[in-house]
């Protein structure tokens, strides 16, 4: 598979700190039509990173290559067209009055026809499952609803790349698992590449591969199913500790002793009707 | 301080075309230290009914008694000032009103306003920073430099400055990392067992309503649906997905395994370490619960 972005030795320093990096020589790659979870604590540099990729730090050491661009203060337009990013708060991120408004506004800066724009919006909004609200206007909507839109916003434009910063961290339960589901789908039917920065460890598992971020570094780099064995540990990484592990290690202090390593819900679900139900 | 809601009703914009019905006919009693979690679908009219705790918004109709305090449609705002100083409010994301240019300053705001002297404020605000957790060499600093956390908690200190009897929380982890939820939740519980605060907190956060909370409040459309211990409420975890509510993870896992013939002869658990105790004592062999 072509790698679509290659992360090499980046180290950034903010102008306000003194001495002490941000990132600190930080490489990896990402395939195309992967789907990445970057986790770190708070203020482990992870948005940094992200915001990085973007063209959005002029950073001096290292280099960021998208899809075969090196990316340069001359190139920036051209990286950016092939990423799509949702911020944390969906309340930053609206410039239209309407919601369809909003979603054609990508669109317009890339100066479209009105011919192709306004089916192009419409399908857009269909394929988030926003149609009904088009004429809305997007302070009316809740936090879910308002990152489907913007959602519906990257998908008009077809980026090959969705950058997720920390995207469901304020939506209610119920608003995170639809936008994942969202994200899945999309990331399937149109082999888009995510990048999602998170703590939600649902989110993470969903990850073909997992990196950790601490204090600028990257120190870890494995499958969600490698990283959820750590246990305790992932607290200090940013993550919470999988229930699968807290009941695993609730039954060990009760001298019963589950299979090593994590387990899925459905693997700790069989393992357990296994041993009390003999079936 | 306990509270009580007796037939309180509130209208958006009562008397006018545009009235929109928020809340209808709450009953509602949370005993002195009590910790109430109050959980519902966005839009429920959960921000609405704690607006009323401190008098920000009134009943349109039926009354609200906070201990000695009584709060009606007519009551007015002259009468309302104890009360406010009594009841501390943490709105969701309240490090979006930090506005002084210390932090020290920032949490001797309140107290100041209510008539405090500026000496005796300070050193107040340099005790709540303890109280929150915060290094007191943070004082002089600015609040805009800190970590989103910390200036949640900064926000909160400057809350608990008043002194307040019961504090109100509006979803007061959203948005934070895994490990400052906990941390943020046990400063709650803290406060709650130490200084006796009563605890009113709107979540979506089952496993804190699980751990933390001795009644949980069920809104839906503006109503009250249900009142109950956790274990009442997640006791019936269809009723709670009929009503598109969750329910803990451990509640969730402890009902598929009920599907497969796994029996809970004391009911359903509601964190994974009940689960555990319940599974151990019914272990074949080698569980603790056999010998």
């Amino acid at each position: 598979m072509a790698q679509i972005i290659q992360v090499q030795q980046l180290s950034y320093e903010y102008p306000e700190s003194t001495g002490h990096a941000a990132l600190d020589q930080v490489s990896f790659d990402v395939e195309q039509g992967e789907w990445l979870a970057i986790v770190g604590h708070n203020g482990s540099g992870k948005s940094t990173l992200a915001r990085a990729i973007d063209g959005l730090l002029p950073f001096k050491q290292g280099s960021i290559t998208v899809g075969g661009v090196a990316l340069t203060p001359a190139t920036v337009w051209t990286v950016r067209e092939q990423i799509g990013m949702i911020f944390q708060n969906p309340d930053n991120q609206f410039v239209g009055a309407t919601v369809e408004d909003d979603v054609a506004f990508g669109l317009e800066n890339r100066q479209l026809s009105r011919e192709e724009m306004v089916p192009r919006v419409q399908q857009a909004l269909q394929a988030v499952g926003m149609q009904d609200f088009a004429h809305r206007e997007p302070s009316s909507l809740s936090g879910g609803q308002k990152q489907r839109v913007a959602l519906a916003g990257i998908v008009a434009i077809a980026p090959q790349i969705l950058i997720l910063d920390e995207a469901t961290s304020m939506l209610d339960p119920r608003g995170r698992q639809d936008m994942l589901a969202l994200v899945r789908q999309l990331h399937q039917q149109q082999h888009l590449t995510v990048i999602s920065i998170t703590h939600d460890i649902d989110e993470a598992a969903q990850a073909d591969r997992v990196l950790v971020i601490d204090d600028g570094h990257l120190v870890q780099e494995a499958p969600p199913a490698t990283i959820f064995a750590q246990g305790s540990r992932l607290v200090a990484l940013g993550l919470d500790v999988p229930f699968t592990t807290k009941l695993a290690d609730a039954l060990r202090q009760r001298g019963i002793t589950p299979p090593d390593g994590y387990q899925t819900t459905a693997e700790m679900e069989a393992w357990l009707c296994r041993s009390l139900l003999n079936t | 301080m306990s509270i009580t809601f007796k037939h309180v009703d509130y209208t958006y914009q009562a008397g006018t075309p545009l009235a929109t019905p928020a809340l209808q006919d709450i009953n509602l009693h949370v005993p002195d230290h009590g910790y109430l979690a109050i959980i519902g679908h966005t839009g429920s009219g959960k921000s609405t009914l704690i607006q009323q705790l401190n008098a920000l918004l009134k009943p349109t109709r039926g009354e609200l008694t906070i201990d000695a305090f009584t709060v009606t449609p007519t009551t007015t705002n002259a009468d309302l000032k104890p009360l406010r100083q009594h009841v501390g409010m943490v709105f969701q994301f309240p490090e979006s009103q930090l506005f002084e240019e210390t932090i020290q300053q920032d949490i001797a705001f309140g107290p100041q306003n209510f008539g405090m002297a500026p000496d005796a404020a300070r050193q107040l605000a340099d005790e709540m920073l303890t109280t929150v957790g915060l290094d007191p060499s943070y004082a002089q600093r600015s609040p805009f430099d800190l970590s989103g956390g910390q200036m949640r908690r900064v926000a909160i200190a400057g809350v608990l400055a008043m002194h307040p009897q019961v504090l109100v929380l509006d979803e007061p982890t959203a948005g934070l990392d895994p490990q400052g939820r906990q941390e943020m939740m046990a400063l709650f519980d803290r406060l709650h067992r130490e200084q006796g605060l009563t605890i009113v907190l709107v979540t979506h956060q089952m496993e804190d309503v699980a751990q933390y909370a001795d009644q949980v409040a069920v809104m839906r459309q503006g109503r009250l649906l249900k009142t109950g211990t956790p274990r009442e409420i997640f006791g019936d975890p269809d009723w709670l997905r009929a009503n598109d509510l969750d329910v803990p993870r451990a509640t969730k896992f402890a009902q598929k395994l009920a599907q497969q013939g796994v029996h809970w002869p004391q009911g359903l658990p509601l964190t994974a370490d009940e689960l555990a105790a319940q599974l151990a004592a019914q272990w074949p062999q080698g569980g603790a619960a056999d010998v």
